[in-house]
């Protein structure tokens, strides 16, 4: 697998500190020429974003009504965080790093600097390294750089490509999805989401195709005083398959940069969609200076009967998360899934769940949550399950575990459960606890080291999370865990 | 304050009518504290559904209620609404129409040391010693506006060592002879280190008594060692709407217990609010909601966990006919300090209704690492498997049903009966046959 790198390249600066607590390994900023917008935003601004991308029309009267009406909405704070202010006005809104020629183009006309920026990623976009069994969209801060496997995938009739290059192409196909599931009046982030969003990625799944690869999106934030504001949307038509795969990171800054993106996800009858995140944003350092703010809208529509969507995902970075990936069963039978590891260490704020809106018949949802807290982090589980008078005999099964490592840190849970059909079940259970210190003393007297023996307990707790990821992502986060957790237990 | 609708300053209005009436009753400690608790209440106004704590509760049928402020209590009749709830060996106080009697019952023997004593009665000095933290706490709007309206109190004094054998009753009824209709009854117990006592709390309505509000607030201190179980029966009229609100603090050592029965009111809200403030305190809270019609009950519990070592147990049960509402919200605070705390939640509810409605929402807030805590909540309906089994064996539908409701809630009656347990029985059983129906 060409995942293979992402260790190989980070051995250097991880062996040197292996001991010094979570050192974050793709913290690295790679100089590149780059088209920068001014800072702030305002209608001009959107104007500009919309005219670099070549956009149809409507799209850009689409973005300037979010706009307009992200205008008249508040920042929320209900969340179980704080943090200091964002200011709207001093963020680059748009950054794309120079090609060597303008007009569309391979890989070769994108800044070498940037192809090498993803090699150290180890996230394959060169063409010698296609051969992997991975389709990757690189996005870097505001555009995607290159976009593997658009051809074989095109055989099956799988558009896979960045999502302003499906506004050029398929127009119809963007116009019918785009804003279906999260509109923009959604929330406050979602609507600036929808004003100012770069790109992302498309993903489109004819009827009864079973995608044959795994496709892949990776965004990295690069750019200094910048925002990321990516837009994804994938559809799967009556009976396809297809396997998601999301990774990010950002260099090592003192400031603190904002991630709001929407992800749209839409299956049709019989059709099964697998998302799958690992979260890896710069998290701050040790006093919580720095990270990314990460914002984000997820949602998936079983539109379908009989539809399947099932959201993975490891959550190990960002200085503050806020994220609920959520499931609406509208299709009768339809199945919604949500696993989720929210890692926090040092000062790390995480409020972060899932929702499931039962509108179905015979809807099933399972939700799976296991938080870690440890230093002096704060760890919350938020989750809506919402039964609706028309989802006749719908099942629920929640279990939402918290572990604390440390006595500085602290776990939460908020479950919200609501149910409006006497024919439904429900369960809910959750638990918090202490790393249990007889396991540990067991491990330790078979020889394992202290940390090993947290390790591996750890990977114990979260077993019924990683196993639902691709193999190469479950390789990848129980490293993530493990150099998150170096140094913090003691 | 910024104004909401104009029916609920409209009913704050009608409160302050009622207020001017009880506005100079009571001892001089009293009135500066009911002054400031009237002005705290009108500042906040009432909460709205964007108040997490009342998401799902909407109040505006209350605010609709016609305000009485008579002063009348309705006699010895009235007072007699209560009595399926009265037994002769208890040390019953009646409460009609939320205010106490004029005389309060004489202490026997086998309780000598206990105190109970009206607000009216009690010096300044008792108050500085043993009332005045209940006053300064701080207040939600409806334990404020008891404060604000109430006319007496009753303060419940267990000294050291003593263990009240006989229960402590207090009856509330509201009666069908009388204009009042906001009734805003407070109990304060103090018990001293190892003191024991019971204490149990009906609500009931004569029937063809006016639609009322029950704003009721009880305060409870257990000193080092004491035990305290306090049983509620709420089984007021269907018109009425009622709100408890019972502040609990423990000190070291301290074992509190409480059961709280709800199946009449419109509208029901238990606040239950207790504070481990000391090493080893347990809590064991319990709420059983049997509903019918359109009646709504809504349950918050916090359990604060101050100090290391405390055990704390929650289970709340519904059953939910018609389209009846209940409402779980529990939660669990635990604070850095309160190391090696074993905290459980469970809510359980069984859906009979073709149009009932559940919701839930237990919370976990661990702020210390060596814990144990845990919750669950589940909704279901009755197995037809179970109903089909016991109709196999010969037992009518009905009673089968009633049969597998009894064995739904009967893991929250302890074996070992008390005269507690059987007046809580007079009331489930009934509502258990009838659930079938």
């Amino acid at each position: 697998m060409d995942k293979e790198p992402l260790e190989k390249t980070s051995q250097q600066p991880l062996e040197k500190d292996k001991l010094s607590s979570g050192e974050y390994k793709y913290g690295f900023y790679t100089s590149v020429d780059a088209d920068l917008a001014p800072k702030g935003l305002n209608e001009e601004i959107v104007r500009l974003i919309s005219g670099k991308k070549g956009e149809p029309g409507w799209m850009l009267a689409w973005r300037l009504k979010a706009f307009r009406h992200w205008q008249t909405m508040t920042e929320p704070h209900w969340a179980n965080f704080q943090y200091d202010p964002v200011d709207y006005q001093g963020i680059h809104y748009y950054s794309a790093p120079k090609k060597k020629a303008d007009g569309p183009g391979g890989l070769e006309e994108v800044d070498p600097e940037v192809v090498r920026a993803f090699d150290r990623l180890g996230i394959p976009v060169s063409e010698q390294k296609r051969l992997s069994g991975v389709a990757v969209d690189a996005v870097f801060d505001s555009i995607s750089v290159g976009t593997t496997h658009q051809n074989e995938l095109a055989k099956y009739g799988i558009i896979f490509c960045p999502i302003s290059e499906a506004l050029q192409k398929h127009p119809g196909l963007v116009k019918k999805y785009l804003g279906s599931v999260v509109p923009y009046t959604d929330n406050f982030f979602a609507a600036l989401n929808s004003a100012v969003f770069t790109d992302g990625s498309f993903c489109f799944i004819p009827k009864g195709v079973r995608c044959p690869i795994e496709l892949s999106t990776y965004f990295r934030i690069n750019a200094a005083q910048t925002g990321q504001f990516e837009r994804t949307l994938i559809i799967a038509e009556e009976g396809a398959y297809v396997s998601y795969l999301e990774g990010c990171t950002a260099p090592m800054r003192d400031e603190n940069q904002l991630h709001a993106a929407v992800v749209e996800l839409i299956a049709l009858d019989n059709a099964e969609i697998k998302y799958s995140t690992v979260q890896n944003w710069y998290s701050g350092d040790k006093d919580g200076k720095g990270g990314i703010y990460n914002f984000v809208t997820k949602r998936g529509q079983c539109r379908g009967n009989n539809s399947k969507i099932s959201w993975t995902q490891v959550e190990a970075g960002s200085a503050i998360t806020w994220k609920y990936p959520a499931v609406i069963l509208q299709g009768d039978d339809s199945t919604g899934e949500f696993y989720s590891v929210a890692l926090t260490n040092h000062r790390m704020q995480a409020d972060t769940g899932t929702k499931m809106i039962h509108a179905g018949k015979r809807t099933r949802s399972t939700i799976i949550s296991k938080g870690i807290s440890t230093d002096q982090s704060n760890n919350t589980y938020r989750g809506l399950v919402k039964i609706l008078p028309s989802a006749e005999q719908a099942r629920n099964f929640s279990r939402c575990d918290s572990m604390l490592v440390g006595n500085q840190c602290s776990a939460n849970t908020f479950p919200y459960i609501e149910v409006d059909n006497r024919s439904a079940t429900l369960e809910h259970e959750a638990s918090t606890s202490k790393i249990n210190a007889d396991q540990i003393f067991y491990l330790q007297s078979r020889g394992l080291d202290t940390e090993a023996a947290i390790s591996l307990i750890i990977n114990g707790f979260c077993k019924e999370v990683f196993q639902e990821l691709p193999m190469e992502f479950a390789v990848e986060a129980v490293k993530l865990l493990e150099l998150k957790l170096e140094g913090s237990v003691g | 304050m910024p104004s909401k609708t104009s029916t609920d300053s409209q009913f704050m209005a009608r409160l302050g009518e009622i207020r001017k009436a009880s506005e100079t009753e009571g001892p001089a400690w009293l009135l500066p504290k009911k002054e400031a608790a009237w002005n705290a209440a009108v500042s906040k106004g009432f909460p709205t559904r964007k108040d997490d704590e009342w998401r799902y509760t909407d109040l505006s049928p209350l605010f609709s209620l016609p305000v009485v402020a008579s002063r009348a209590d309705g006699g010895p009749e009235g007072r007699k609404s209560g009595d399926k709830f009265l037994a002769p060996e208890d040390i019953a106080v009646v409460i009609a129409n939320g205010r106490l009697p004029e005389e309060l019952p004489v202490i026997p023997d086998e309780a000598k040391g206990l105190t109970l004593k009206k607000f009216s009665a009690v010096s300044e000095e008792e108050f500085r010693n043993w009332l005045a933290p209940d006053f300064s706490q701080p207040t939600d709007l409806f334990s404020g506006l008891n404060t604000a309206l109430n006319y007496d109190g009753l303060w419940i004094h267990v000294p050291a060592q003593l263990q009240v054998k006989p229960v402590i009753h207090l009856c509330h009824v509201a009666s069908e002879a009388t204009a009042v209709n906001v009734f805003c009854p407070r109990v304060i117990v103090t018990a001293e280190p190892r003191a024991e006592a019971r204490i149990l709390m009906t609500f009931s309505s004569a029937s063809g008594a006016a639609a009322s509000f029950t704003n009721a607030l009880t305060d409870i201190t257990l000193g080092f060692g004491a035990k305290i179980s306090l049983a509620v029966i709420q089984d007021e009229s269907h018109e009425n709407f009622y709100i408890h609100s019972a502040r609990v603090t423990q000190h070291k050592d301290s074992s509190f217990d409480s059961f709280i029965l709800t199946t009449g009111s419109r509208l029901s809200r238990n606040n239950l609010a207790v504070t481990l403030l000391g090493e080893r305190a347990e809590t064991l809270l319990k709420g059983l909601s049997l509903l019918q019609g359109d009646r709504r009950a809504d349950h918050l519990t916090a359990v604060n966990h101050i100090a290391a070592n405390g055990t704390s147990n929650q289970l709340y049960k519904g059953i939910l006919n018609g389209q009846s509402r209940v409402v779980f919200n529990g939660k669990i605070y635990v604070h850095p300090d309160a190391q090696q705390t074993n905290a459980y939640q469970l809510n359980k509810n069984l859906l009979m209704g073709d149009h009932c409605r559940v919701n839930t929402k237990p919370q976990l807030e661990i702020f210390a690492d060596d814990v144990k805590c845990s919750h669950g909540a589940t909704v279901g309906q009755m197995d037809p498997n179970e109903v089909f089994y016991l109709q196999s064996r010969g037992v009518p539908q009905k009673t089968a049903v009633a049969m597998l409701a009894k064995g739904f809630v009967d893991e929250m009656f302890p074996q070992a009966r008390d005269s507690v347990l059987e007046r809580f029985l007079l009331t489930v059983n009934p509502l258990l046959g009838a659930v079938a129906h």
